[in-house]
């Protein structure tokens, strides 16, 4: 017991040796998540919606007709007085802008269009993205080109049909009734959402997707930080681990004290954390509303409730390089699995757009689970279930450690 | 010539007798297909629930429906609820973005609307947000058919003073109707977008690319390890000429073949574009993620401030880099920021030419910076 | 059962010891039959991979035998009270058994923690002082030269005053000095009555010894060592072409 005891500590200052360069690395990534959060609550302050508006640049010819008209009718529209926000630009502004992310997407208005559509060529109008990937948000407007489509071309029809009847039955001012039907369509169009009648109704789930991103972004960083410790969590040799298990201290025993010692030393640079977010807090308005953490008491009621999530991601990281025994391995393993946990938790993408698969899967996963104990921890509260599963969680990686350990051995000593 | 290529010989079986390297290898393209593969018909980014009384809505109604459903895709798909408790079961969970709850004779609710503009279907919502007002559009622009059927029929028979021939103009309006789409996707350079194009297109994939590169720049740094430990055992004390050489391979080969592994993933999976343009990417991509693996190398003396950097520059890529969010509208002063990481111009590279010379830069700044390093303080280590 | 480091009464008797790998197909050890007797030093030689190390590291508990018996002092110790035999034993492996990143005092300290002796006075006037481990106690291992970690490993093996000392090649890329300072501790320790058993190929360990054996298709065989050197090569050749 004495010797093991003394082992824990002896792992422990060996890992807090190398403290330093991995505190170097979360402090500057907490740099970072700082920033990023901070940057979102300036931003959200800013906002006088609840929802941002998508800026949309229009490319015409200078000449074009019925440009502005078109610009001030899709303005009136209810719906997209909540999504879009329309600005009449030259292509060179448009591209600049575009790449520098002042506006979102272009609409390339070709020669003579609003004619087109009249006379029913329907000439396609080209929306221009920025060069990097696709996103959701760019997904969900191809479906508004949709709607657009419809719009356009169940009017056209109307007035199509209306030409034809008055073709067959020699129905006079057709001109002058086309024009009042045009009229009437668009007039129509643009008030569309009269036809809708609103029912607003409470949701179960009212946590804001602000604070489910900050529970992940900790949940997350708590995880990637076991990219550092390839060097202290690297298996000692052989020889020194068969020695202290000739002097008692079994595999079982030795996985478990350089997980304590881990855990402590993770403890250290978790606290560091916390002392930097608590001075951020004391120096400056920052907050998050409606949670434990508008004070700086406050946030380290929320560091000690997440503390159970700490222990899950170091005993996790332990898991990973006992046993890949390989700090390559190890690295890439974790990397991959913490990704794949953390996109089927709803880390990156809300759980809401995953399969449905997917979607059932996720709370068999550490992360959600974890994420899930941290938002109830930043609103004060204490989540049972996640907190056995967390435990749970904790156990089996200390099995499969210890598994994976006498595994190793009986290889060696096996008849 | 036989020196090279016994040295990348060596080294690639150093790898690959890594088992969990090459295990991780395989598990991209695995997972990836898996992902495309898990989506069901009914997955999508919003689901939007309906109801209308099975029987006695009007045959309207129930055709509305029915082409909804059939209409759905990956961005956003509808479904039937048994009841409207359902429906706004579903909605208060979550499980639904939006409802939609019809009424049992739509034809004559439009008639009303269309002289009284009373409104003639319930929308349900838990949130007022973007998403449920593209819902709006989209199911409005479906009911537009009827309505802008009532509306030309409404007209005729206000300026005729008549009833009208109902069945001539339901033929018209049928002959005249199309479900052509107007709108076309392209990127900055003017390159089509079939991935917007595509409207079957799986929207899991959006991030691959980016979570590829990131792979790459992680194996990069893997083979950083190896480099130090190398360093450190004294491998390269052996023979001096080849200390460049094996360096390079430490490097080179876990990147390599990390590339590889994504081109193959992103090919089986349909986001492979252009292939030349691709390739060209990527090798000018690798080239970056090399450039700061070495740079971080010849600046950082200790592997534990190395393996400190590791965790910075990987949550730094998936968070400031476009891969799952554009930060470029939410918080442009950070997006800057990501100008730091070679996946930044990656992901822009592929359709603007310009990006791509900023990787060959951002690759030349870093060995060239490297390399001045190296001179001006080898005299101080 | 108390500790038998009471110097009359100490042998070590090993009977029919087997030990074979993947599913007996490897038979690495036959039948090795070994007594050593108080104060008494046995050196085992024997070719590169003959089994010398896995014989050692079944002596010191760390590998369990295909089927045999080991006896100290005619009681079959091993079999039934490991613990208590575990205690008596010293073991310096070929690999050095250290904290890479900890310093000499620390890697004493673990050893030491509970053992009867007191790392004070062993540094000050003990073993380790005999062995010249103060001069860097300090020094982190992964600074240190094979000498000063082979030194150290010693250190700590007999941290729990064993009475049997088993060291597998302890003088393999030391210098002389090292080796002397080594041999004077060894020389110690026989003469209080204990007894090492060191797997060799360096001469003078194998001059040091009491007793010779060469292990020879997993045998024991005894070996009169005459100061010729070219017997010596002669004999180990023997042993590998065996093999």
């Amino acid at each position: 017991m004495k010797t093991w005891k003394q082992y824990i500590l002896l792992e422990t200052k060996r890992m807090l040796k190398s403290l330093p360069g991995v505190c170097l690395g979360s402090l500057l990534l907490t740099a970072c998540l700082i920033g990023i959060f901070t940057l979102f609550q300036l931003n959200s302050s800013r906002q006088e919606s609840k929802s941002s508006p998508v800026d949309i640049g229009i490319v015409a010819k200078k000449d074009e007709p019925f440009i502005d008209w078109m610009i001030t009718t899709a303005e009136k529209i209810d719906n997209a007085k909540y999504t879009c926000r329309f600005q009449r630009l030259e292509e060179k502004a448009a591209d600049a802008k575009l790449k520098s992310g002042k506006i979102d997407m272009v609409f390339l208005i070709p020669e003579n269009y609003i004619a087109s559509i009249i006379n029913g060529e329907n000439k396609h109008l080209t929306i221009r993205f920025g060069n990097s990937q696709s996103t959701i948000v760019s997904f969900l407007f191809r479906e508004l080109s949709h709607a657009a489509s419809a719009f356009i071309l169940d009017t056209e029809a109307g007035i199509y049909s209306m030409q034809e009847y008055y073709e067959k039955h020699r129905l006079p001012d057709k001109a002058e009734d086309e024009l009042d039907l045009n009229l009437q369509y668009i007039k129509e169009i643009v008030s569309l959402e009269k036809g809708i009648q609103t029912e607003e109704i409470a949701t179960e789930d009212t946590t804001p997707l602000f604070q489910q991103y900050l529970v992940s972004a900790l949940v997350l960083f708590l995880f990637f930080r076991g990219l550092a410790c390839s060097k202290i969590l690297a298996v000692q040799n052989r020889a020194f681990q068969d020695k202290l298990a000739q002097k008692g201290i079994g595999y079982p025993q030795q996985i478990l004290a350089r997980g304590i010692a881990f855990f402590i030393t993770a403890l250290a640079s978790y606290l560091f954390l916390f002392i930097l977010a608590g001075t951020i807090m004391a120096v400056s308005p920052l907050s998050i509303p409606n949670t434990i953490c508008t004070t700086v008491r406050g946030v380290w009621e929320f560091a000690f409730r997440c503390i159970p999530i700490l222990l899950l991601s170091t005993s996790f990281i332990q898991l990973a390089y006992e046993i890949t025994e390989d700090s390559m391995g190890g690295i890439l393993f974790l990397f991959f699995s913490i990704l794949a946990m953390g996109l089927c938790s709803g880390c990156f993408y809300p759980r809401s757009y995953l399969p449905q698969a997917l979607q059932a899967a996720a709370p068999l996963f550490p992360v959600w689970q974890a994420c899930r104990y941290g938002l109830s921890a930043l609103q004060g509260s204490f989540h049972a279930p996640s907190f056995l599963y967390m435990a749970g969680c904790l156990a089996l990686c200390f099995f499969f450690m210890a598994l994976r350990r006498r595994y190793c051995a009986h290889i060696q000593t096996h008849i | 010539m036989k020196k090279f290529r016994t040295c990348f010989i060596i080294y690639s079986k150093r790898l690959f007798l890594k088992p969990l390297f090459v295990f991780t290898l395989l598990l991209l393209p695995i997972s990836v297909l898996f992902l495309q593969n898990c989506q069901a018909k009914t997955d999508a980014v919003i689901q939007v629930a309906l109801y209308a009384p099975d029987k006695t809505s009007d045959p309207i109604t129930k055709k509305l429906l029915e082409e909804m459903i059939s209409l759905s895709n990956t961005a956003v798909t509808f479904y039937k609820t048994p009841s409207e408790q359902k429906l706004r079961q579903d909605v208060s969970d979550g499980k639904a973005a939006c409802g939609y709850i019809f009424p049992e004779n739509l034809e004559k609710n439009l008639k009303v609307y269309a002289d009284k503009k009373e409104p003639y279907i319930v929308a349900v919502r838990a949130e007022d947000d973007m998403r449920t007002r593209i819902v709006d559009e989209i199911v409005l622009s479906r009911l537009y058919h009827p309505v802008s059927f009532h509306i030309l029929s409404s007209f005729i028979e206000k300026k005729t003073k008549n009833t009208p021939d109902m069945e001539l103009l339901t033929e018209s309006f049928q002959k005249y109707s199309s479900d052509e789409l107007l709108f076309q996707f392209e990127y900055a350079n003017g390159d089509n977008n079939t991935f917007l194009n595509d409207s079957q297109a799986n929207y899991m994939l959006l991030p691959i690319r980016g979570v590829i590169s990131v792979m790459i720049l992680l194996s990069c740094m893997a083979g950083g390890l190896l480099w130090y430990s190398d360093a450190n055992n004294a491998l390269f004390s052996m023979d001096s000429r080849k200390r460049q050489l094996c360096s390079l391979f430490s490097l080179l080969l876990p990147g390599l073949y990390a590339s590889l592994a994504g081109l193959f993933t992103m090919k089986i999976t349909g986001i492979l574009e252009k292939p030349a343009n691709e390739l060209l990417s990527m090798l000018f991509f690798l080239s970056a993620s090399l450039s700061l693996i070495h740079f971080l190398h010849t600046v950082l003396p200790k592997k534990e401030l190395f393996l400190a950097a590791i965790p910075v520059i990987i949550i730094g890529s998936l968070l400031l880099c476009p891969i799952f969010i554009s930060l470029q509208t939410i918080a442009p002063a950070l997006s800057s920021f990501s100008c730091i990481f070679p996946s930044t111009w990656y992901l822009t590279s592929l359709h603007d030419k310009r990006d791509l010379l900023c990787l060959f830069l951002y690759s030349c700044i870093l060995f060239t910076a490297a390399f001045c390093y190296k001179k001006l303080f080898r005299h101080f280590r | 059962m108390e500790q038998s480091t009471t110097s009359k009464e100490l042998t070590l008797e090993i009977q029919h010891l087997k030990k074979s790998f993947h599913h007996g197909k490897k038979k690495v050890l036959q039948d090795i039959c070994l007594e050593a007797h108080k104060g008494e030093c046995i050196g085992i030689l024997g070719a590169n991979g003959c089994g010398k190390s896995t014989l050692l590291s079944i002596l010191a508990g760390i590998q369990a035998a295909s089927s045999g018996s080991i006896l100290l002092n005619g009681d079959g110790l091993f079999n039934k009270h490991k613990k208590e035999y575990i205690s008596l034993i010293g073991y310096v492996p070929q690999e050095c058994p250290l904290m890479e990143e900890l310093n000499a005092y620390d890697n004493l300290k673990l050893w030491y923690c509970d053992s009867p002796l007191s790392l004070k006075d062993e540094l000050e006037q003990g073993f380790l002082a005999m062995l010249g481990i103060p001069e860097f106690l300090k020094i982190p291992v992964k600074n240190m030269s094979g000498g000063m970690k082979k030194r150290l490993s010693i250190g700590c093996a007999v941290a729990g005053n064993p009475c049997i000392l088993l060291l597998d090649e302890p003088g393999a890329a030391l210098d002389l000095i090292c080796k002397e300072r080594i041999e004077v501790y060894l020389k110690n320790f026989k003469k209080q009555g204990n007894i090492i058993l060191i797997a060799t190929h360096e001469e003078r360990e194998i001059n040091f010894c009491d007793r010779l054996f060469v292990l020879k298709n997993g045998i024991l065989e005894d070996f009169q060592y005459n100061g010729n050197i070219h017997q010596l090569a002669g004999k180990l050749a023997e042993s590998e072409r065996s093999q």
